[in-house]
Protein backbone atom coordinates (compact mmCIF):
# COMPACT_ATOMS: atom_id res chain seq x y z
CA UNK A 1 0.00 0.00 0.00
CA UNK A 2 1.82 3.47 -1.45
CA UNK A 3 -0.08 6.23 -1.93
CA UNK A 4 0.88 7.74 -4.74
CA UNK A 5 -1.37 10.36 -6.49
CA UNK A 6 0.01 10.98 -10.11
CA UNK A 7 -1.29 13.72 -12.37
CA UNK A 8 -0.14 12.91 -16.60
CA UNK A 9 -0.09 14.77 -19.20
CA UNK A 10 -3.69 15.76 -17.69
CA UNK A 11 -5.88 18.44 -20.32
CA UNK A 12 -9.09 19.69 -20.48
CA UNK A 13 -10.67 21.75 -23.26
CA UNK A 14 -14.10 23.12 -23.35
CA UNK A 15 -14.79 23.97 -26.56
CA UNK A 16 -11.67 26.55 -27.51
CA UNK A 17 -11.42 27.27 -23.96
CA UNK A 18 -8.31 25.58 -22.56
CA UNK A 19 -9.22 24.98 -19.07
CA UNK A 20 -6.05 22.57 -18.35
CA UNK A 21 -3.19 22.62 -20.37
CA UNK A 22 -0.75 19.62 -19.94
CA UNK A 23 -0.63 19.41 -16.40
CA UNK A 24 1.65 16.79 -14.75
CA UNK A 25 2.69 16.42 -11.01
CA UNK A 26 3.16 13.90 -8.44
CA UNK A 27 2.43 13.93 -4.41
CA UNK A 28 4.21 10.92 -2.48
CA UNK A 29 3.31 9.57 0.45
CA UNK A 30 4.57 11.73 3.49
CA UNK A 31 4.42 14.79 2.05
CA UNK A 32 1.53 17.76 1.86
CA UNK A 33 1.31 19.16 -1.83
CA UNK A 34 0.19 22.65 -1.99
CA UNK A 35 -1.46 23.39 -5.50
CA UNK A 36 -1.24 27.37 -5.95
CA UNK A 37 -2.83 29.47 -8.19
CA UNK A 38 -5.29 32.51 -8.69
CA UNK A 39 -8.85 31.66 -9.36
CA UNK A 40 -9.98 30.07 -12.82
CA UNK A 41 -6.50 28.91 -13.01
CA UNK A 42 -7.73 25.05 -13.50
CA UNK A 43 -7.03 23.73 -10.11
CA UNK A 44 -10.86 22.42 -9.52
CA UNK A 45 -10.63 21.11 -13.08
CA UNK A 46 -7.86 19.27 -12.25
CA UNK A 47 -8.90 18.15 -9.31
CA UNK A 48 -12.42 16.93 -10.56
CA UNK A 49 -10.51 14.97 -13.22
CA UNK A 50 -8.33 13.08 -10.59
CA UNK A 51 -11.75 11.85 -8.81
CA UNK A 52 -13.39 10.56 -12.18
CA UNK A 53 -16.21 13.33 -12.04
CA UNK A 54 -14.99 15.41 -15.47
CA UNK A 55 -13.92 13.34 -18.09
CA UNK A 56 -10.49 14.46 -19.28
CA UNK A 57 -9.70 15.55 -22.46
CA UNK A 58 -6.27 13.64 -22.72
CA UNK A 59 -3.97 12.58 -20.23
CA UNK A 60 -4.34 10.36 -17.25
CA UNK A 61 -4.77 10.39 -13.36
CA UNK A 62 -3.84 7.74 -10.69
CA UNK A 63 -4.13 6.70 -7.72
CA UNK A 64 -1.54 4.48 -6.97
CA UNK A 65 -1.71 3.57 -10.51
CA UNK A 66 -5.47 3.09 -10.95
CA UNK A 67 -8.01 5.88 -12.17
CA UNK A 68 -10.16 6.88 -9.13
CA UNK A 69 -12.95 5.04 -11.04
CA UNK A 70 -11.50 1.78 -10.60
CA UNK A 71 -11.36 2.18 -6.99
CA UNK A 72 -13.95 -0.52 -5.86
CA UNK A 73 -14.57 1.77 -2.79
CA UNK A 74 -12.41 4.52 -2.83
CA UNK A 75 -13.24 6.39 -0.05
CA UNK A 76 -11.45 4.26 1.70
CA UNK A 77 -8.35 5.25 -0.14
CA UNK A 78 -8.53 9.00 -0.57
CA UNK A 79 -10.54 11.45 1.56
CA UNK A 80 -12.06 14.36 -0.93
CA UNK A 81 -13.71 17.61 -0.26
CA UNK A 82 -14.44 19.47 -3.67
CA UNK A 83 -16.69 21.78 -2.67
CA UNK A 84 -17.97 22.31 1.14
CA UNK A 85 -20.95 24.20 -0.58
CA UNK A 86 -22.25 21.36 -2.10
CA UNK A 87 -24.67 20.14 0.51
CA UNK A 88 -28.04 19.60 0.24
CA UNK A 89 -29.14 22.28 2.77
CA UNK A 90 -32.10 20.32 4.20
CA UNK A 91 -29.80 17.62 5.79
CA UNK A 92 -28.10 17.94 8.93
CA UNK A 93 -24.22 17.88 9.27
CA UNK A 94 -24.76 14.18 11.04
CA UNK A 95 -26.92 13.32 8.40
CA UNK A 96 -24.47 14.17 5.60
CA UNK A 97 -21.98 11.87 7.85
CA UNK A 98 -24.77 8.68 8.18
CA UNK A 99 -25.21 8.93 4.60
CA UNK A 100 -21.81 8.64 3.97
CA UNK A 101 -21.19 6.13 6.10
CA UNK A 102 -23.87 3.76 4.92
CA UNK A 103 -22.80 4.28 1.77
CA UNK A 104 -19.02 3.35 2.20
CA UNK A 105 -20.41 0.47 4.31
CA UNK A 106 -18.63 2.04 7.18
CA UNK A 107 -20.07 1.59 11.07
CA UNK A 108 -21.97 4.84 11.93
CA UNK A 109 -21.02 4.77 15.67
CA UNK A 110 -18.22 6.72 14.21
CA UNK A 111 -20.40 9.90 12.98
CA UNK A 112 -20.48 11.79 16.47
CA UNK A 113 -16.95 11.10 17.06
CA UNK A 114 -15.81 12.14 13.76
CA UNK A 115 -17.79 15.28 13.93
CA UNK A 116 -16.28 15.99 17.64
CA UNK A 117 -13.02 15.72 15.91
CA UNK A 118 -13.46 18.07 13.77
CA UNK A 119 -14.90 20.88 16.02
CA UNK A 120 -18.64 19.96 15.01
CA UNK A 121 -20.55 19.89 18.61
CA UNK A 122 -23.38 17.77 19.49
CA UNK A 123 -25.97 21.06 19.03
CA UNK A 124 -23.64 21.64 15.30
CA UNK A 125 -24.18 18.22 14.22
CA UNK A 126 -28.15 18.31 14.82
CA UNK A 127 -28.64 21.64 12.94
CA UNK A 128 -29.23 21.35 8.83
CA UNK A 129 -26.65 22.53 6.78
CA UNK A 130 -28.02 24.86 4.81
CA UNK A 131 -27.34 27.42 8.68
CA UNK A 132 -24.19 26.55 9.05
CA UNK A 133 -21.36 28.70 8.02
CA UNK A 134 -18.81 28.74 5.63
CA UNK A 135 -16.24 27.76 8.22
CA UNK A 136 -18.74 24.89 9.38
CA UNK A 137 -18.53 23.69 6.24
CA UNK A 138 -15.50 23.11 5.40
CA UNK A 139 -15.08 21.18 8.88
CA UNK A 140 -18.01 18.70 8.17
CA UNK A 141 -15.97 18.39 4.07
CA UNK A 142 -12.71 17.50 6.40
CA UNK A 143 -15.20 14.70 8.56
CA UNK A 144 -16.75 13.83 5.06
CA UNK A 145 -13.03 13.25 3.68
CA UNK A 146 -11.56 11.62 6.43
CA UNK A 147 -14.88 9.47 7.45
CA UNK A 148 -12.75 6.14 5.49
CA UNK A 149 -9.77 6.53 7.11
CA UNK A 150 -8.01 7.22 3.84
CA UNK A 151 -4.02 7.20 2.95
CA UNK A 152 -4.73 10.17 0.85
CA UNK A 153 -6.16 13.24 1.25
CA UNK A 154 -8.00 15.53 -1.70
CA UNK A 155 -8.54 18.76 -0.69
CA UNK A 156 -9.87 21.94 -3.13
CA UNK A 157 -9.98 24.98 -0.90
CA UNK A 158 -10.28 23.88 2.53
CA UNK A 159 -9.74 26.45 4.29
CA UNK A 160 -11.85 29.12 2.17
CA UNK A 161 -14.43 30.48 4.70
CA UNK A 162 -11.98 29.42 8.24
CA UNK A 163 -11.42 31.99 10.60
CA UNK A 164 -7.47 31.83 11.80
CA UNK A 165 -8.01 29.38 14.40
CA UNK A 166 -9.66 27.12 12.09
CA UNK A 167 -6.77 27.40 9.66
CA UNK A 168 -4.49 26.50 12.41
CA UNK A 169 -6.07 23.58 13.13
CA UNK A 170 -6.59 22.35 9.66
CA UNK A 171 -2.93 23.11 9.26
CA UNK A 172 -1.79 20.66 12.85
CA UNK A 173 -4.32 17.86 10.79
CA UNK A 174 -2.85 17.40 7.20
CA UNK A 175 0.71 17.90 8.94
CA UNK A 176 -0.13 15.44 11.35
CA UNK A 177 -2.51 13.48 8.53
CA UNK A 178 1.19 13.60 6.31
CA UNK A 179 3.79 13.07 9.54
CA UNK A 180 1.67 9.67 10.17
CA UNK A 181 2.47 8.57 6.41
CA UNK A 182 -0.21 9.80 4.66
CA UNK A 183 -0.41 11.67 1.19
CA UNK A 184 -2.14 15.22 0.60
CA UNK A 185 -2.91 17.29 -1.95
CA UNK A 186 -4.44 20.68 -1.31
CA UNK A 187 -5.52 23.62 -3.15
CA UNK A 188 -5.30 27.63 -2.24
CA UNK A 189 -5.51 30.51 -4.30
CA UNK A 190 -3.80 31.98 -1.42
CA UNK A 191 -0.14 31.66 -0.52
CA UNK A 192 -0.15 32.22 3.07
CA UNK A 193 -2.78 29.10 3.61
CA UNK A 194 -0.85 26.65 2.00
CA UNK A 195 3.31 27.49 2.38
CA UNK A 196 3.50 26.81 6.38
CA UNK A 197 1.70 23.45 5.17
CA UNK A 198 3.09 22.48 2.42
CA UNK A 199 6.61 20.64 1.34
CA UNK A 200 6.14 20.69 -2.39
CA UNK A 201 4.36 23.84 -4.30
CA UNK A 202 2.45 23.18 -7.70
CA UNK A 203 1.73 26.69 -8.93
CA UNK A 204 -0.63 27.10 -11.97
CA UNK A 205 -1.79 29.67 -14.16
CA UNK A 206 -4.34 29.66 -16.74
CA UNK A 207 -4.37 25.92 -16.75
CA UNK A 208 -0.48 25.36 -17.24
CA UNK A 209 1.93 24.53 -14.51
CA UNK A 210 4.22 27.43 -14.20
CA UNK A 211 6.46 26.42 -11.40
CA UNK A 212 7.05 23.42 -8.89
CA UNK A 213 9.27 22.16 -6.27
CA UNK A 214 10.10 22.42 -2.65
CA UNK A 215 9.41 26.03 -1.21
CA UNK A 216 13.30 26.13 -0.56
CA UNK A 217 13.74 25.17 -4.11
CA UNK A 218 11.77 27.61 -5.44
CA UNK A 219 13.39 30.07 -3.13
CA UNK A 220 16.83 29.46 -4.20
CA UNK A 221 18.99 32.36 -4.24
CA UNK A 222 16.07 34.87 -2.70
CA UNK A 223 18.65 36.35 -0.45
CA UNK A 224 19.11 37.72 3.59
CA UNK A 225 17.15 40.15 5.41
CA UNK A 226 19.47 41.72 7.92
CA UNK A 227 20.01 44.60 10.76
CA UNK A 228 22.88 45.66 12.37
CA UNK A 229 23.03 47.11 15.56
CA UNK A 230 25.38 49.69 14.07
CA UNK A 231 23.84 50.20 10.16
CA UNK A 232 27.51 51.93 9.33
CA UNK A 233 29.16 48.99 10.46
CA UNK A 234 26.81 46.16 8.14
CA UNK A 235 27.61 47.79 5.27
CA UNK A 236 31.06 48.25 5.46
CA UNK A 237 31.18 44.43 6.51
CA UNK A 238 29.11 43.48 3.70
CA UNK A 239 30.89 45.94 1.15
CA UNK A 240 34.26 44.58 2.85
CA UNK A 241 33.14 40.79 1.88
CA UNK A 242 31.66 41.94 -1.41
CA UNK A 243 27.81 41.18 -0.90
CA UNK A 244 25.74 43.16 -2.87
CA UNK A 245 22.94 44.76 -0.45
CA UNK A 246 20.24 47.55 -0.65
CA UNK A 247 18.80 49.26 2.06
CA UNK A 248 14.77 48.83 2.95
CA UNK A 249 12.77 51.39 3.85
CA UNK A 250 12.47 50.04 7.61
CA UNK A 251 16.43 50.02 7.71
CA UNK A 252 16.75 46.53 7.13
CA UNK A 253 19.39 45.37 4.58
CA UNK A 254 18.40 42.63 1.84
CA UNK A 255 21.57 41.03 0.85
CA UNK A 256 22.26 38.73 -2.36
CA UNK A 257 23.62 36.17 -0.53
CA UNK A 258 22.80 33.15 2.29
CA UNK A 259 23.02 33.64 5.40
CA UNK A 260 25.64 31.84 6.48
CA UNK A 261 28.17 34.06 4.21
CA UNK A 262 26.16 37.15 5.55
CA UNK A 263 26.64 36.12 9.18
CA UNK A 264 30.55 35.37 8.36
CA UNK A 265 31.07 38.94 7.18
CA UNK A 266 29.38 40.44 9.31
CA UNK A 267 31.51 38.41 12.34
CA UNK A 268 34.77 38.85 10.48
CA UNK A 269 34.71 42.46 10.89
CA UNK A 270 33.31 42.41 14.27
CA UNK A 271 29.56 43.85 13.59
CA UNK A 272 26.57 43.51 15.49
CA UNK A 273 23.71 41.96 14.39
CA UNK A 274 20.26 42.12 15.66
CA UNK A 275 18.42 40.20 13.46
CA UNK A 276 19.07 37.65 10.21
CA UNK A 277 17.09 35.41 8.17
CA UNK A 278 16.60 34.76 4.61
CA UNK A 279 14.04 36.72 2.84
CA UNK A 280 11.67 33.68 1.88
CA UNK A 281 8.20 34.99 2.76
CA UNK A 282 8.21 38.34 1.35
CA UNK A 283 10.51 36.57 -1.55
CA UNK A 284 7.77 33.82 -1.95
CA UNK A 285 4.77 35.88 -2.16
CA UNK A 286 6.64 38.24 -4.59
CA UNK A 287 7.82 35.14 -6.64
CA UNK A 288 3.74 33.70 -6.62
CA UNK A 289 2.21 37.20 -7.59
CA UNK A 290 5.31 37.55 -10.57
CA UNK A 291 4.08 34.08 -11.68
CA UNK A 292 0.40 34.58 -11.53
CA UNK A 293 0.18 37.87 -12.64
CA UNK A 294 1.03 38.33 -15.92
CA UNK A 295 0.38 42.38 -16.71
CA UNK A 296 -1.42 41.55 -20.47
CA UNK A 297 -4.38 39.09 -19.34
CA UNK A 298 -4.39 41.80 -15.92
CA UNK A 299 -5.41 43.98 -18.45
CA UNK A 300 -8.23 42.65 -20.30
CA UNK A 301 -9.67 41.09 -17.21
CA UNK A 302 -10.51 44.41 -16.00
CA UNK B 1 -9.34 0.48 11.92
CA UNK B 2 -10.54 -2.42 14.07
CA UNK B 3 -13.72 -0.64 14.32
CA UNK B 4 -14.03 -1.10 9.97
CA UNK B 5 -16.26 -3.82 8.62
CA UNK B 6 -14.39 -6.65 6.59
CA UNK B 7 -15.52 -5.72 3.36
CA UNK B 8 -14.77 -2.02 3.08
CA UNK B 9 -12.26 -2.24 0.48
CA UNK B 10 -14.71 -3.94 -1.91
CA UNK B 11 -17.46 -1.88 -3.55
CA UNK B 12 -20.51 -1.36 -2.55
CA UNK B 13 -23.60 -3.85 -3.09
CA UNK B 14 -26.62 -2.52 -4.70
CA UNK B 15 -29.10 -3.64 -2.23
CA UNK B 16 -26.76 -1.15 0.26
CA UNK B 17 -26.53 1.56 -2.34
CA UNK B 18 -30.50 1.22 -2.65
CA UNK B 19 -30.81 1.53 1.26
CA UNK B 20 -29.23 4.68 1.15
CA UNK B 21 -31.52 6.45 -1.56
CA UNK B 22 -34.06 5.27 0.02
CA UNK B 23 -33.28 7.18 3.03
CA UNK B 24 -32.13 10.10 0.83
CA UNK B 25 -35.60 10.28 -0.54
CA UNK B 26 -36.92 10.95 2.80
CA UNK B 27 -34.32 12.40 4.81
CA UNK B 28 -35.35 16.22 3.87
CA UNK B 29 -38.13 17.86 4.44
CA UNK B 30 -39.63 18.17 0.92
CA UNK B 31 -38.79 14.36 0.37
CA UNK B 32 -40.73 13.49 3.45
CA UNK B 33 -43.33 16.09 2.93
CA UNK B 34 -43.95 14.56 -0.84
CA UNK B 35 -44.44 11.06 0.34
CA UNK B 36 -46.96 11.80 3.48
CA UNK B 37 -48.61 13.92 0.98
CA UNK B 38 -49.22 11.01 -1.17
CA UNK B 39 -50.06 8.83 1.45
CA UNK B 40 -52.60 11.75 3.27
CA UNK B 41 -54.27 12.36 0.07
CA UNK B 42 -54.41 9.02 -0.74
CA UNK B 43 -56.57 8.51 2.61
CA UNK B 44 -58.47 11.40 1.63
CA UNK B 45 -60.00 10.96 -0.90
CA UNK B 46 -61.19 7.49 -0.47
CA UNK B 47 -62.83 9.26 3.11
CA UNK B 48 -64.66 11.09 0.78
CA UNK B 49 -65.36 8.42 -1.55
CA UNK B 50 -66.48 6.31 1.72
CA UNK B 51 -68.73 9.89 3.22
CA UNK B 52 -70.21 10.86 -0.04
CA UNK B 53 -70.21 8.79 -3.13
CA UNK B 54 -72.93 6.00 -4.01
CA UNK B 55 -72.95 3.54 -6.34
CA UNK B 56 -69.24 2.59 -6.50
CA UNK B 57 -67.68 -0.29 -7.45
CA UNK B 58 -64.31 -2.20 -5.79
CA UNK B 59 -62.41 -1.01 -8.93
CA UNK B 60 -63.68 2.91 -8.72
CA UNK B 61 -61.91 2.76 -5.22
CA UNK B 62 -58.94 1.34 -6.61
CA UNK B 63 -58.89 3.78 -9.37
CA UNK B 64 -59.18 6.63 -7.12
CA UNK B 65 -56.83 5.54 -4.52
CA UNK B 66 -54.26 5.54 -7.08
CA UNK B 67 -54.81 9.33 -8.77
CA UNK B 68 -52.67 11.08 -6.20
CA UNK B 69 -49.78 8.56 -6.32
CA UNK B 70 -50.36 9.31 -10.77
CA UNK B 71 -49.61 12.85 -10.35
CA UNK B 72 -46.86 12.65 -7.62
CA UNK B 73 -45.15 9.31 -8.15
CA UNK B 74 -43.50 10.64 -11.09
CA UNK B 75 -42.42 13.83 -9.38
CA UNK B 76 -40.56 11.37 -6.58
CA UNK B 77 -39.05 9.79 -9.71
CA UNK B 78 -37.53 12.57 -11.07
CA UNK B 79 -36.45 13.99 -7.69
CA UNK B 80 -34.64 10.99 -6.53
CA UNK B 81 -32.17 11.89 -9.63
CA UNK B 82 -32.33 15.34 -10.21
CA UNK B 83 -31.82 16.45 -6.29
CA UNK B 84 -28.47 15.46 -6.54
CA UNK B 85 -27.60 18.16 -9.38
CA UNK B 86 -30.11 21.08 -7.93
CA UNK B 87 -28.50 20.78 -4.84
CA UNK B 88 -24.75 19.73 -6.25
CA UNK B 89 -24.76 16.51 -3.72
CA UNK B 90 -24.16 14.48 -7.08
CA UNK B 91 -20.23 15.30 -6.61
CA UNK B 92 -20.27 14.05 -2.78
CA UNK B 93 -22.29 10.85 -4.12
CA UNK B 94 -20.09 10.18 -7.37
CA UNK B 95 -16.85 10.76 -5.28
CA UNK B 96 -18.25 7.60 -3.12
CA UNK B 97 -19.27 5.72 -5.53
CA UNK B 98 -17.22 6.34 -8.71
CA UNK B 99 -19.34 3.84 -10.70
CA UNK B 100 -22.32 6.38 -11.95
CA UNK B 101 -24.65 3.64 -12.84
CA UNK B 102 -24.82 1.74 -10.10
CA UNK B 103 -25.98 4.65 -8.42
CA UNK B 104 -28.72 5.34 -11.22
CA UNK B 105 -29.09 1.53 -10.53
CA UNK B 106 -29.71 1.72 -6.94
CA UNK B 107 -31.69 5.14 -7.42
CA UNK B 108 -34.05 3.37 -10.15
CA UNK B 109 -34.50 0.45 -8.01
CA UNK B 110 -35.28 2.48 -4.40
CA UNK B 111 -38.08 4.61 -6.97
CA UNK B 112 -39.75 1.23 -8.01
CA UNK B 113 -39.85 0.33 -3.48
CA UNK B 114 -40.86 3.83 -3.17
CA UNK B 115 -43.88 3.07 -5.64
CA UNK B 116 -44.50 -0.32 -3.91
CA UNK B 117 -45.12 1.05 -0.60
CA UNK B 118 -47.54 3.94 -1.63
CA UNK B 119 -49.63 1.23 -3.51
CA UNK B 120 -49.85 -0.94 -0.95
CA UNK B 121 -51.19 2.21 1.18
CA UNK B 122 -53.31 2.43 -2.08
CA UNK B 123 -55.01 -1.30 -2.08
CA UNK B 124 -55.07 -1.46 1.76
CA UNK B 125 -56.93 1.96 1.75
CA UNK B 126 -59.09 0.76 -1.46
CA UNK B 127 -60.18 -2.35 0.24
CA UNK B 128 -60.76 -0.53 4.03
CA UNK B 129 -62.88 1.37 1.70
CA UNK B 130 -64.80 -1.43 0.05
CA UNK B 131 -65.11 -3.24 3.29
CA UNK B 132 -66.26 -0.06 5.15
CA UNK B 133 -68.28 2.04 2.70
CA UNK B 134 -69.90 -1.25 0.72
CA UNK B 135 -68.56 -1.35 -2.82
CA UNK B 136 -69.55 -3.76 -5.44
CA UNK B 137 -67.09 -6.15 -5.77
CA UNK B 138 -64.06 -7.04 -3.94
CA UNK B 139 -60.25 -5.93 -4.12
CA UNK B 140 -59.27 -8.91 -6.29
CA UNK B 141 -55.81 -9.81 -7.55
CA UNK B 142 -55.97 -8.80 -10.83
CA UNK B 143 -56.99 -5.52 -9.47
CA UNK B 144 -53.80 -5.58 -7.01
CA UNK B 145 -51.45 -6.04 -9.46
CA UNK B 146 -52.62 -3.52 -12.40
CA UNK B 147 -52.49 -1.23 -9.86
CA UNK B 148 -48.88 -2.19 -8.77
CA UNK B 149 -48.15 -2.25 -12.41
CA UNK B 150 -49.69 1.59 -12.84
CA UNK B 151 -47.48 2.44 -9.94
CA UNK B 152 -44.03 1.49 -11.22
CA UNK B 153 -44.80 2.34 -14.97
CA UNK B 154 -45.28 6.18 -13.22
CA UNK B 155 -42.48 6.50 -11.40
CA UNK B 156 -39.93 4.79 -13.78
CA UNK B 157 -41.64 7.04 -16.24
CA UNK B 158 -40.41 10.00 -13.91
CA UNK B 159 -36.95 8.42 -13.68
CA UNK B 160 -36.35 8.46 -17.33
CA UNK B 161 -37.42 12.51 -17.43
CA UNK B 162 -35.37 12.74 -14.10
CA UNK B 163 -31.87 11.18 -15.72
CA UNK B 164 -32.53 12.32 -18.88
CA UNK B 165 -33.20 16.46 -17.99
CA UNK B 166 -30.45 16.26 -14.71
CA UNK B 167 -33.32 19.70 -13.91
CA UNK B 168 -35.63 19.48 -11.42
CA UNK B 169 -37.76 22.10 -12.48
CA UNK B 170 -37.50 21.12 -16.21
CA UNK B 171 -38.28 17.75 -15.52
CA UNK B 172 -41.33 17.94 -13.46
CA UNK B 173 -42.58 20.97 -16.24
CA UNK B 174 -42.18 18.55 -19.42
CA UNK B 175 -43.36 15.54 -17.21
CA UNK B 176 -46.38 16.68 -16.94
CA UNK B 177 -46.88 18.56 -20.19
CA UNK B 178 -44.90 16.52 -23.35
CA UNK B 179 -47.64 13.49 -22.17
CA UNK B 180 -50.36 15.48 -22.36
CA UNK B 181 -49.82 17.36 -25.30
CA UNK B 182 -48.73 13.97 -26.80
CA UNK B 183 -52.25 12.61 -26.11
CA UNK B 184 -53.98 15.63 -27.64
CA UNK B 185 -51.66 15.84 -30.56
CA UNK B 186 -52.48 11.88 -31.65
CA UNK B 187 -56.18 11.94 -30.59
CA UNK B 188 -56.52 15.35 -32.96
CA UNK B 189 -55.02 13.84 -35.82
CA UNK B 190 -56.63 10.84 -37.52
CA UNK B 191 -53.54 9.45 -38.95
CA UNK B 192 -51.88 9.06 -35.41
CA UNK B 193 -54.73 7.22 -34.19
CA UNK B 194 -52.29 3.81 -34.37
CA UNK B 195 -49.76 5.67 -32.32
CA UNK B 196 -52.45 6.77 -29.52
CA UNK B 197 -53.24 3.29 -29.39
CA UNK B 198 -50.13 2.24 -29.10
CA UNK B 199 -48.12 5.08 -27.72
CA UNK B 200 -49.97 7.32 -25.25
CA UNK B 201 -49.71 6.05 -21.77
CA UNK B 202 -53.36 7.86 -21.81
CA UNK B 203 -54.64 5.03 -23.72
CA UNK B 204 -52.35 2.28 -22.77
CA UNK B 205 -51.42 2.52 -19.12
CA UNK B 206 -54.47 4.09 -18.29
CA UNK B 207 -56.82 0.77 -18.83
CA UNK B 208 -54.90 -0.39 -15.67
CA UNK B 209 -56.61 1.29 -13.15
CA UNK B 210 -59.82 2.80 -16.02
CA UNK B 211 -61.58 -0.40 -15.78
CA UNK B 212 -60.77 -0.61 -19.48
CA UNK B 213 -59.12 -3.18 -21.50
CA UNK B 214 -55.43 -4.47 -20.24
CA UNK B 215 -53.42 -4.95 -23.32
CA UNK B 216 -50.25 -5.68 -22.30
CA UNK B 217 -48.34 -5.56 -25.53
CA UNK B 218 -49.70 -2.02 -25.52
CA UNK B 219 -48.77 -1.48 -22.11
CA UNK B 220 -44.91 -2.72 -22.96
CA UNK B 221 -45.12 -0.36 -26.17
CA UNK B 222 -45.39 2.83 -24.35
CA UNK B 223 -43.54 1.76 -21.40
CA UNK B 224 -40.28 1.22 -24.23
CA UNK B 225 -40.76 4.49 -25.91
CA UNK B 226 -41.94 6.35 -22.39
CA UNK B 227 -39.24 4.47 -20.08
CA UNK B 228 -36.40 2.63 -21.92
CA UNK B 229 -35.88 5.65 -24.67
CA UNK B 230 -35.80 8.13 -21.69
CA UNK B 231 -33.65 5.98 -19.17
CA UNK B 232 -31.27 4.83 -22.00
CA UNK B 233 -30.24 8.02 -22.97
CA UNK B 234 -30.30 9.60 -19.88
CA UNK B 235 -27.91 6.99 -18.46
CA UNK B 236 -25.48 7.40 -21.44
CA UNK B 237 -25.83 11.52 -20.72
CA UNK B 238 -25.11 11.15 -16.52
CA UNK B 239 -22.19 8.51 -17.63
CA UNK B 240 -20.58 11.29 -19.84
CA UNK B 241 -21.50 14.48 -17.84
CA UNK B 242 -19.24 16.88 -16.24
CA UNK B 243 -19.93 16.72 -12.38
CA UNK B 244 -19.48 20.48 -10.86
Amino acid sequence: MRGVIEVEQLTKRYGAHTAVDDVAFRCEPGTVTGFLGPNGAGKSTTMRMLCGLTPPTSGTATIDGRRYADIPNPAREVGVLLDASAQHPGRTGREVLTLAAMTIGLDRERVPELLGRVGLDAKAAKRRVGGYSLGMRQRLGIALALLGEPRMLVLDEPANGLDPEGIYWMRELLRDFAGRGGTVLLSSHLLHEVEAVADRLVIIRQGAIIAEGTAAELLAGSGTVVRGLEPDALRAALDGAGLRWREHRDGALHVEAEPEAVGRAAAASGAVLVELRGAERGRLEELFLQLTTDPATDRQAR
Amino acid sequence: MSVLAADVRHRAPLARLTVVELRKAVDTRAGFWLLLTIALLTVLVLVLLVATGSDWSAQDAMALALAPSSFLLPVVGILLVTSEFSQRTALTTFTLVPSRSRVAAAKFLAALALAAVTTVICVVGAALAVAVGGGDGSITAGLVGEAFAFSLLNIAMGFGFGILLLNSALAIVLSFTVPIAWSILTEAIRGLHGVRDWLDTGNTWAHLVDGGDVQWERIAASAALWILVPVGLGLLRLLRTDVK
